[in-house]
């Protein structure tokens, strides 16, 4: 129990950890940007009358549902180059494999959010003479990207965390670095511990945020 | 792109697949178990009016829901055993580190339930003479751990999911026998996503089988 604890090693190493808190930070925005388009695209793709499209869309999002994000990982990482016959970056890898994962999370988000949307709203839509186009960009997309959007925030900050996986093939982000500096400095305890606050530091007000925010929503839909 | 698929390396290997299968059942099993009998107590611990212990037990569920499940487990499997001062298996590192990760998230859904069980039921009791024990034994824990099951079942599917990340210290479970096995057979297209439609092969159910439940008790609440 008499463990010695010496946090210079922190600081001398910090820009290392900084360095991999910037990978990770680029990482989980190109992959929340990314998902926000292809997940609307696919949302609406569920939703849409064509069966097959329907299906296909259905069986993507439940699969990327219900597998670990590090088996997708992972199978992006060593699979999709052999299917595909060409080299990858790790880092776009990385960077697909969360934008695949979130995608699928924000397509069902998007669904419920256009599915709350009041039926008579969108008949008032066709009878103002809104084409399907215009009744979609004006009237549900709004309303429907409004209430979902606590959703969306707590899963932007689910993928923050699970990029973390991507310092299992290699990625120098956050939990890379952290693992690297623990080995070279034989001070996991020192290292490991700032690297999870860190990541508490960053995710927690976000979290707080968006209780406060989904607090509000619910008080303007009860008036 | 003429890559031949050879599917023959599945069937000559199924039982390292299933070992693996079997480890990870027992690590969500114990997992589940331990998270869930956890949960219960932090949940109560965080409603009680003893200022101390509600806030502790606050900071203790944020840390564990604000910081990344691959971190908790890194940080038990190289930091807990330098604490403590004994040494740990991987298997018992995982099993503590994954405990206390769904002790967090479980606590908070039996908190949602427990305060979603009407007011007017508790003074009923207290009406009736029970004590404050009573009350929470025969009134209160029935009536929350029934509304909360759905969200029980999808955290625990979230939990198996998250269990693949025992692979990264070195437990043989699904995840890690099946890279090693893509690696010493050279064959990750096939090994690789066999291992993401097994884990979906289980998930999968499970996920509709909540989405009924919660279908049906949306139904029963509305009655």
């Amino acid at each position: 129990m008499g463990y010695h604890w010496e946090f210079y090693v922190v600081w001398k190493h910090f820009d290392m950890l900084l360095s991999g808190l910037i990978v990770s930070l680029e990482l989980t925005g190109v992959s929340v940007g990314l998902a926000l388009i292809f997940g609307f695209l696919f949302a609406i793709f569920r939703l849409s009358r064509n069966f097959v499209l329907s299906k296909l869309t259905a069986a993507y999002i439940e699969f990327f549902r219900c597998t670990p994000v590090l088996v997708q990982v992972v199978w992006v990482f060593y699979v999709l180059p052999m299917i595909l016959g060409i080299r990858i970056s790790s880092f776009v890898c990385g960077v697909l494999a969360l934008t695949l994962n979130l995608t699928a999370f924000y397509a069902e988000a998007y669904r419920s959010g256009i599915q709350a949307v009041a039926k008579d709203q969108i008949e008032v839509g066709i009878a103002l003479g809104l084409s399907s186009a215009q009744r979609t960009r004006y009237i549900v997309l709004p309303q429907a990207v409004r209430m979902i959007i606590p959703v969306l925030v707590t899963m932007a900050v689910g993928t923050f965390q699970q990029s973390s996986l991507v310092s299992t093939v290699a990625i120098a982000d956050l939990m890379y670095q952290g693992r690297l500096l623990s080995f070279q400095t034989y001070r996991p305890l020192e290292i490991l511990t700032t690297v999870a606050m860190i990541y508490l530091i960053i995710a927690f007000p976000i979290t707080q945020l968006v209780r406060v925010v989904e607090v509000r929503l619910a008080k303007k839909i009860e008036r | 792109m003429a890559y031949k698929f050879s599917f023959d390396v599945i069937w000559g290997n199924l039982d390292v697949f299933m070992a693996g299968l079997v480890t990870t059942f027992q690590i969500v099993g114990i997992s589940v178990v331990l998270g869930l009998t956890l949960g219960i107590i932090v949940a109560i611990f965080r409603l009680s009016r003893n200022f101390v212990l509600s806030k502790l037990t606050a900071a203790y569920i944020e840390f564990f829901r604000c910081t990344p499940v691959l971190v908790q487990l890194v940080w038990v499997f190289y930091c807990l055993p330098i604490i403590l001062g004994v040494e740990l298996s991987g298997f018992i590192s995982c099993i503590i580190a994954l405990t206390l990760y769904a002790g967090a998230v479980y606590a908070e859904a039996f908190r949602s339930g427990i305060q979603a069980v009407a007011k007017d039921q508790i003074e009923a009791g207290i009406a009736l003479g029970l004590s404050s024990a009573q009350r929470t034994r025969y009134i209160v824990l029935p009536q929350a751990v029934r509304a909360v099951i759905p969200v029980l079942l999808s955290n625990s599917v979230s939990l198996f999911k998250e269990s693949s990340l025992v692979s990264t210290v070195g437990v043989s479970d699904l995840m890690y026998r099946s890279r090693v096995l893509s690696t010493v057979a050279c064959r990750p297209i096939e090994i690789l996503t066999t291992t993401a439609v097994i884990y979906f092969i289980i998930a999968f159910p499970i996920t509709l089988i909540t989405r009924a439940i919660e279908i049906r008790l949306a139904k029963k609440i509305e009655r």
